[in-house]
């Protein structure tokens, strides 16, 4: 994976929360910018970004999200880690920035 | 160094907990200086047969002492004199188990299992003071199972005899106590918190839940009690527990959660991901999930991802104290009232891996800064 942003269309439900923030299992239904071939991931929210909580949290399955992240770090320790966004398959993580509804 | 008062639950877990150990005890083992065996001299009275090293070992066995401790039975309760003699033979069969004496020093102790415990000038050497149950010490060294430790005499649970009153340099007094009746302080304190229910919510600096708010004030208030209106997330128990029993100051957890203190996403990243190595000494080890190895010590921290979750080990296994809803309750949300409880890592493991993750977790251990 090489791009670095990502515009993933996805589906999230809740499926609870860590010690440092909530964590978000997200369906992939489209990728409309970048590449990204996992069909799902997780999705972590730090416990102070308020805003994307409530976003999300108002907006479950099966709304469809438009979800934006954008390249951080390679080699990540973990498969969760404490930022707003996500660790994909390849120990890379991405910072969501951007969020809205689904046309 | 603080020494909390309990709360109405808690007194009550401790008068049934003390009616239990009136048998295992020092009540039961004789003063001190009035010792008649070589045995009881050696301050072996009140040890487990099994527990005793072989150099610690005398000729007298243990039945030789049965007479003068069911004379002192008389004075008790039926139900306790039933209890010795089911255990006679095994004296202190129902003791609470020190299951290791940990490393590295040194470590914050508590005493545990007795309601007073001896400290000796070297290991079954001369009595210089009493300390009473959950007075904190510092544990230095180990010899033969006698810890070297060090005891702030200003606590309310110390109590010095002359040679005592003699040897303490200001408020410290240094000697040495039977390991078994020191327990990690931080754990016995959250094994003391077992059952006991908080709401569970996601934290951290800036998070304004109960815990950080008391953590993060200008001056230290009063610490949030253990209910199940008080905020708090995995890692805050933890620390709440060592503070209850005088392991950590509110000083060092205001610092931790204050300099720095995160003001946006990037330094609230790098403040959870550098927590790990701020409350352990050294860096974390990773923990081999299909060995299990190496073993968690008794009181060591356990983390799952780095600060996903945060537990204590309790040195039985891969058994960890842990406040968090999961593995047994899967579906919960901010605000989630739970008890701190027991679990396994391997339990916690395998619930992240099938609802957080594509893969187990990465489990570190450390021992504690404290």
């Amino acid at each position: 994976m090489q791009s670095t942003r990502l515009d993933l269309i996805v589906t999230t439900t809740l499926t609870g929360s860590v010690g440092y923030g909530y964590v978000y299992k997200c369906e992939v239904l489209e990728v409309r910018s970048g590449e990204f071939s996992e069909e799902q991931f997780i999705l972590t929210v730090l416990v102070g970004d308020r805003k994307v909580e409530q976003f999300l949290s108002s907006n479950l399955a099966p709304r469809e999200l438009v979800l934006s992240f954008e390249r951080n770090k390679e080699n990540e320790p973990y498969s969760l880690m404490p930022i707003t966004g996500m660790v994909d398959g390849e120990k890379t993580s991405w910072n969501l920035v951007e969020y809205h509804l689904g046309e | 160094m603080h020494v909390h008062q309990t709360d109405h639950q808690e007194q009550q877990s401790l008068h049934q907990h003390k009616q239990s150990e009136v048998v295992e005890g020092k009540s039961l083992a004789p003063p001190p200086f009035s010792l008649q065996s070589p045995l009881q001299r050696k301050g072996l009275f009140e040890r487990n047969s099994n527990e005793l090293q072989a150099t610690e070992r005398t000729p007298y066995s243990l039945s030789s002492v049965s007479q003068p401790l069911q004379q002192k039975s008389r004075g008790l309760s039926p139900a306790i004199q039933m209890k010795m003699k089911s255990s006679s033979g095994n004296v202190n069969s129902n003791a609470p188990i020190q299951m290791l004496i940990r490393t590295p020093y040194p470590w914050s102790g508590a005493v545990s299992g007795t309601p007073m415990l001896a400290l000796r000038d070297a290991p079954q050497g001369n009595l210089l003071a009493d300390l009473a149950r959950n007075t904190l010490v510092t544990v230095n060294s180990n010899s033969s199972g006698w810890l070297g430790v060090s005891v702030d005499t200003s606590q309310s649970g110390v109590t010095l005899n002359q040679r005592g009153t003699a040897a303490r340099s200001g408020n410290t007094l240094s000697g040495y106590s039977y390991h078994r009746y020191i327990d990690d302080a931080a754990a016995a304190s959250m094994t003391s918190l077992l059952g006991r229910q908080s709401a569970w919510t996601p934290s951290g600096p800036g998070s304004s839940n109960t815990f950080d708010t008391w953590a993060s004030a200008a001056t230290e208030g009063a610490a949030p009690p253990v209910n199940s209106v008080t905020t708090i997330n995995c890692w805050e128990m933890i620390l709440l527990a060592a503070y209850r029993i005088g392991a950590v100051s509110w000083s060092w957890i205001n610092n931790l959660y204050t300099n720095p203190r995160p003001s946006n996403n990037a330094e609230l990243t790098a403040w959870y991901s550098s927590l790990p190595n701020r409350i352990t000494r050294g860096t974390p080890v990773t923990y081999n999930q299909s060995t299990r190895s190496p073993a968690p010590q008794r009181g060591d921290l356990v983390f799952f991802d780095g600060a996903s979750h945060v537990t204590l080990a309790t040195g039985n296994g891969d058994e960890v104290l842990t406040f968090w809803p999961p593995p047994n309750i899967s579906s919960y949300g901010r605000g989630t009232v739970d008890v701190v409880k027991t679990s396994s890592i391997h339990a916690l493991s395998n619930w992240m891996a099938t609802n957080m993750s594509s893969g187990r977790p990465t489990v570190t251990i450390g021992a504690p800064t404290w």
